[in-house]
């Protein structure tokens, strides 16, 4: 090993002084052989640079054998795939669930939620101590035209005779008179018999009757009070279908 | 490295800077550009497997060639790397030309306007050659001259990495190794006359 050779490769790694550096440079100038060197040593190192990057390069090449790879990942692929059938699952989702609200808002009327809630009330709901009047026994005949005849004739104006008349109003589709004599019982402060029975249908009324908001507020305030005696009725009108037919308004 | 994450071509040249990311880079010019330059030597009459090597030595040289400063970005990459590839595809013409294989396979209208890429392409050629000098150093060599002129690893990163006994082993060993290599080149009369020819230049 010529000693001259290690200073010219410290010279190319920079590892001289100020001095060292200086008189390499002079050497170089002057003497051909170690200019030569001095490349041959410059070469060996571009070469070892070249070649890392080569084998960096040729390393992705293999990696990258499979053609389909040089645009896509095949991971990526099968991800992507799953990626579209979930997306597709999706759009088939939300199209049912689409078609299903459609068909909801489509078939939702006051007319059907209030099929689907009236029942007319049953006189046997009476209490057991109740004698029968006129008004009653005309209801149990469901003869309706004479429960509201006999109601207006008579004088008999308890919550119980106006609930059976505001009834017969509502077999009749007379939704505002219906409305009207619930709202009687409600603002009679001096009885507190038939509130419940009166909530219950003076919702349906309003339902009716156009006044939405008022049902959706009374049918409310029912299925609040899980003692109130219509509380399991109230539960199966959806709110969903009453925010419809507020929205239908 | 896919399309979510994807280099501009003034980060790419960032990413080949930085070689932690050369890898991505590297991907990422395959990706890119790998179709329209093989598309290219196909159709000039080259084989499948010729287009993956000149790609191949496409990728190198413009690595090479950036981290040498060379490319400016006055071209795009795309375009910087068809004429590297053009010139490549030529000179392997010449040479198997000029080894007798007389097939005429291509008519090359070589790129006169890329002066900076000819040059490069000839220094490519000569170092090819080289590079099989290297590999008769042995791993151990190979390792040392990689870790030390490649990765800048200090001489105590590689005692640590390779497992000599002290820095100045490892010193003595990376003379040793880089001498060979020159030594080789000098023997190598063909090294010998490119190497005469560049410094004629």
């Amino acid at each position: 090993m010529q000693p001259n050779k290690e200073i010219l490769i410290d010279y190319l790694d920079h590892q001289l002084n100020q001095q060292d550096t200086d008189q390499v440079e002079i050497m170089v100038q002057n003497d051909k052989s170690i200019a030569d060197e001095l490349q041959y040593l410059n070469m060996a190192i571009d070469t070892v640079r070249l070649n890392t990057i080569n084998d960096k390069v040729l390393a992705i090449r293999r990696s990258l054998s499979n053609p389909s790879v040089l645009t896509e990942k095949p991971a990526n692929k099968g991800i992507r795939s799953i990626y579209k059938m979930s997306m597709r699952i999706a759009a088939a989702f939300i199209l049912l669930i689409g078609m299903a609200v459609l068909y909801k808002y489509l078939t939702v009327s006051n007319l059907s939620v209030y099929e689907k809630q009236f029942t007319g009330y049953d006189l046997s709901n009476l209490r057991g101590q109740e004698s029968r009047d006129a008004v009653a026994e005309a209801y149990a005949n469901k003869n309706w035209s004479e429960v509201l005849t006999v109601f207006q004739k008579g004088n008999n104006k308890s919550n119980k005779a106006v609930f059976l008349a505001a009834i017969a109003e509502m077999q009749l589709n007379n939704f505002p008179q219906a409305v009207a004599l619930f709202e009687n019982i409600l603002n009679n402060t001096g009885d507190n018999s038939y509130r419940e029975e009166t909530e219950y249908y003076l919702s349906l009324a309003y339902l009716m009757n156009h006044e939405v908001n008022k049902s959706i507020r009374l049918i409310n305030k029912i299925k609040a009070d899980s003692s109130h005696t219509y509380y399991p009725l109230a539960l199966k009108l959806s709110s969903i279908d009453l925010k419809i037919i507020e929205l239908k308004k | 490295m896919y399309k979510e994450n994807r280099f501009s071509d003034t980060d790419l040249i960032g990413a080949i800077l930085e070689k932690d990311s050369l890898e991505h880079a590297i991907l990422q010019l395959y990706q890119d550009h790998a179709e329209i330059t093989r598309s290219f030597i196909i159709g000039k009459g080259g084989t499948e497997q010729d287009a993956d090597d000149i790609f191949q030595e496409t990728i190198v040289s413009f690595i090479e060639c950036v981290q040498k400063g060379k490319f400016r970005q006055e071209s795009g990459v795309r375009t910087f790397l068809i004429s590297i590839s053009k010139n490549i595809w030529h000179n392997e013409i010449r040479r198997r030309q000029r080894a007798g294989n007389r097939e005429k396979i291509f008519e090359m209208d070589r790129d006169q306007e890329e002066g900076p890429v000819t040059e490069l392409i000839n220094e490519r050629e000569m170092k090819k050659q080289l590079n099989m000098l290297l590999q008769d150093l042995g791993d151990s060599c190979k390792k040392i001259l990689e870790l030390f002129y490649y990765e800048n690893l200090s001489m105590k990163e590689i005692v640590s990495q390779m497992h000599y006994e002290n820095e100045q082993v490892v010193r003595n060993k990376k003379y040793k190794c880089l001498q060979q290599l020159a030594d080789k080149i000098k023997q190598n009369p063909l090294a010998v006359k490119q190497i005469n020819e560049l410094i004629s230049k």
